[in-house]
């Protein structure tokens, strides 16, 4: 490609914040549409921290390409979306070298095992110099932004409509991106558990273009271009808790499990092939602890997603046989297996572990199962207090409706087993879980002096 | 459109114990095809010691995980017959994994997990137990008791091996027949006794279809799956003679008492002073003989009969079975093999050698 014809361009940011980043491409030029962007990065308030999976390119939670003022395509929520993505990567290729220089993505999946006291803890500190052998110290956030750890990425991984233009004719386009950052201080996928920093600075990107010096080579050609734009809708599956007074109890005698079921409308009468689905427990201990504290003075609690099956409707058809639908953890790894190829998923991704889990043990019906359902469609990236779980599964149809039926049970745990008042507390309270669904939509487009028909 | 189906048992019970003979049947639909590598079985099983949280100790094997619960696989369909038929399935599987992974690719891999593989006894021992851990750590306490794992294992059988869809027409009815292992042998650890016991429950057939749009173009589509065979090994010089006839592409064979051989996880047990092993294939018009006089070019041949990665692999000198990949399909109602082993001292009993046949099936 570095030919004579192809100057490459180093395009910096019209505008820049903490919230917010604007590049505008150049004009009156032809150019490739493998658009690049560099120093993806952050330098951090104190010490040191490491990214989770998907590395520094969490630090991008909304992407959009416009068109002057018209949106080609986005991609909501795309720090999740390239933790999906990135999960396909082996921890091998995440922590190499060559990958930091010259690949699309950093981080690697940190052994997401908690630090706390348990069987496994030791033994799992054995395994993690397997995992992540240098990975520390190749990944590592920094307070300089000389050594601080930087990405770069080709701007197709989001918009599959680079992918398949080949060339950019910005005679007729006017090109702008805009990035919108991670503002959270404790960026939900962004840093290992283990002492998150309290704050970040973002490092100031730039886009590589490479512009044709003689367009006449090369003419891109007024055909409709077919892509797949990645479509990202949230849904609200808010439950009341049931209680469980203690240890040892049967949670599923206490607890039944509610379903609530959503009409997607983002994907109707639209040709979807993959649907990612994100469970998002966003409510887990931190708002569990204020009531806690409240209502049992000394005592501790927490709450616990278990039971969760789902069920996707296409136009009226289920999708999974029977009721309940993809109901076991394994069975929600493997369609994410099946559709991605195997994954990186941590050891024990499928056991309950860390805080905000119970285990009761026992003679509990699928203790496991119902005690581990953050294991809920697998594969995960855990931050201070919540686990990301994800499945996947492929349709590969014009879908006119598209239903979404969730079932689960949010239990809640208190270490004296007493009953009231926590019970009545908990119980009058709607917690908002929600769920991420990022689609394959299938898009056609043609590019006109007038502006970009989609 | 791509559906997710699961079929049950047809002699549906709330749980399944060990011994347990369970039939399923299955057709994959009008107009639709089975999708390639996507038949899977899943369910829950939950593992104890006399009623209670499993001995310390006690796992099931590390790369044979959930697969270990099930015996023998006989599977049919009405279209063609007999697909296959293979006793001794955890062997398979341990040696189809030995061949292709690294402990390393069951420690974080999202198929090793779902089948309950696990890179060391300590982890495995683990997740069988959950075990007794008092937290201090806010709303987490972990209680000792029995529990349940859930499981998705992709059973290595010839319907997930088509490199394409394969459309209904070409099955029909599909019945997989299943034996359940006995607890000796499904787990190993110094514990394991007459009390060791698992039940499985939910157990299913996954798989998954999509729409049968194009014209059937009738060429055969070629799967390949396994038979198996059981001989003896007993003296310095033995020779076994592999009869089954089938269309063959390759022979593996492990030696060893089961339960022994999944108690020290290892695939075959070690022919100590091995000195030769001759492979003779008498074909009818040129006979061939394959002499390996080393461990290595053994090892080598073994992993490469197992479909192995040669610099991915778990294999050692103490841990390897014989094998040959015969580069195409050999008849083996035409033409005869003989395999001639020579070891420097008996082994102090005879030895069990399983042989494997690698098989093609056209459907």
């Amino acid at each position: 490609m570095y030919t004579q014809f192809v100057q490459t361009n180093m395009v910096f940011p019209v505008y820049m914040d903490t919230h917010k980043c604007e590049f505008k491409l150049p004009n009156e030029v032809i150019e490739l549409s493998r658009l690049r962007l560099f120093n993806i990065g952050a330098t951090v308030n104190v010490g040191n921290a490491s990214y989770t999976t998907g590395g520094a390119l969490n630090l991008i939670r909304n992407i959009q390409l416009y068109n002057d003022s018209q949106l080609i395509s986005q991609v909501r929520y795309s720090d999740i979306w390239n933790y999906i993505q990135n999960l396909k990567n082996r921890n091998t290729t995440n922590i190499s070298r060559n990958q930091l220089l010259y690949g699309d993505n950093m981080g690697w999946i940190y052994n997401q095992w908690p630090t706390e006291v348990n069987v496994f803890a030791n033994i799992v500190a054995q395994h993690q110099n397997r995992l992540s052998p240098w990975g520390a110290n190749a990944h590592q956030l920094t307070t300089d932004p000389k050594t601080t750890s930087l990405a770069n990425v080709f701007l197709s991984h989001y918009f599959d409509f680079l992918n398949q233009a080949g060339t950019l004719d910005c005679t007729k386009l006017n090109l702008r991106l805009v990035i919108e950052w991670t503002t959270q201080p404790f960026a939900e996928l962004l840093f290992n558990p283990a002492g998150g920093p309290a704050s970040f600075t973002i490092i100031k990107p730039y886009l590589l273009c490479e512009v044709l010096s003689d367009p006449k080579e090369v003419k891109p050609e007024d055909v409709p271009l077919l892509w797949k734009e990645i479509v990202c809708t949230v849904v609200n599956v808010p439950v009341y808790p049931g209680y469980n007074p203690g240890a040892g109890s049967p949670v599923a005698n206490l607890v039944q499990a509610q379903q609530v079921s959503v009409m997607l409308d983002s994907f109707r009468n639209q040709t979807i092939g993959k649907i990612y689905i994100v469970n998002t427990p966003s409510g887990t201990t931190v708002d569990g602890t204020p009531v806690a504290n409240t209502l049992t003075g000394t005592n501790t609690c927490s709450y616990q997603m278990w039971g969760e099956t789902l069920q996707l409707l296409v136009d009226g058809k289920k999708t999974f046989t029977g009721q309940n639908g993809l109901d076991l953890p394994a069975r929600k790894t493997a369609t994410l297996t099946d559709v991605l190829g195997t994954c990186n998923v941590f050891y024990g991704g499928n056991l309950p572990l860390s805080a905000g889990t119970w285990v009761t043990g026992g003679n509990v019906i699928g203790a496991l199962d119902a005690n581990a359902q953050n294991a809920l469609y697998s594969g995960f990236a855990q931050n201070q207090t919540n686990y990301h779980s994800i499945g996947c599964f492929e349709l590969n149809k014009f879908c006119e409706r598209l239903q979404l039926d969730v079932s689960r049970g949010i239990g809640v745990y208190e270490t004296d087993g007493a009953v009231p008042p926590m019970v009545n507390a908990w119980s009058s309270q709607l917690l908002p879980y929600s769920i991420l669904l990022f689609a394959e939509v299938y898009k056609s487009c043609k590019i006109l002096k007038s502006g970009v028909i989609v | 459109m791509t559906s997710y189906e699961s079929v049950y048992p047809t002699s549906a019970k709330s749980s399944y114990v060990p011994g347990d003979l369970i039939n399923i049947k299955f057709h994959v639909g009008i107009g639709k095809k089975l999708k390639k590598n996507s038949l899977r079985i899943s369910g829950k099983v939950q593992a104890s010691t006399a009623g209670v949280v499993l001995a310390a100790g006690t796992d099931i094997g590390l790369s044979i995980g959930a697969h270990g619960l099930i015996k023998n696989f006989i599977v049919k369909c009405s279209a063609v017959g007999e697909l296959e038929n293979i006793l001794e399935y955890p062997r398979l599987v341990n040696m189809k994994y030995e061949c292709t992974k690294v402990p390393n690719d069951l420690l974080s891999q999202s198929d090793c997990i779902t089948e309950l593989l696990a890179p060391d006894r300590y982890l495995y021992n683990g997740m069988l137990r959950i075990g007794s851990v008092p937290s201090t750590s806010f709303g987490s306490v972990l209680t000792a008791g029995l529990c349940w794992n859930s499981f998705s294992i992709k059973p290595v059988i010839s319907l997930n091996t088509s490199a394409v869809d394969i459309p209904s027409n070409r099955l029909g009815y599909v019945e997989i027949q299943l034996c359940l292992s006995q607890p000796i042998d499904a787990f190993c650890g110094a514990n394991v006794d007459g009390t060791t016991t698992f039940i499985i429950t939910d157990l299913r057939i996954d798989y998954i279809t999509v729409e049968d749009t194009e014209k059937d173009d009738k060429s055969p589509i070629i799967l390949t799956g396994y038979n198996m065979d059981e001989m003896q090994l007993s003296s310095t010089n033995t020779t076994l003679v592999p009869i089954q006839p089938c269309l063959a592409q390759g022979l593996s064979i492990t030696f060893g008492n089961i339960p022994a051989l999944i108690q020290n996880n290892c695939l075959s047990v070690p022919l100590n002073d091995l000195q030769q092993v001759i492979w003779n294939i008498n074909t009818v018009i040129n006979p061939i003989e394959f002499v390996l006089d080393n461990v290595e070019d053994v090892m080598i041949n073994y992993i490469k009969s197992m479909g192995g990665n040669l610099q991915h692999n778990n294999v050692s000198d103490t841990n390897y079975g014989i094998g040959l990949h015969f580069g195409s399909a050999l008849d083996m109602a035409q033409n005869t093999i003989s395999i001639q082993i020579n070891l420097q001292n008996a082994p102090a009993n005879p030895l069990r050698a399983l042989v494997f046949y690698n098989k093609v099936l056209a459907i």
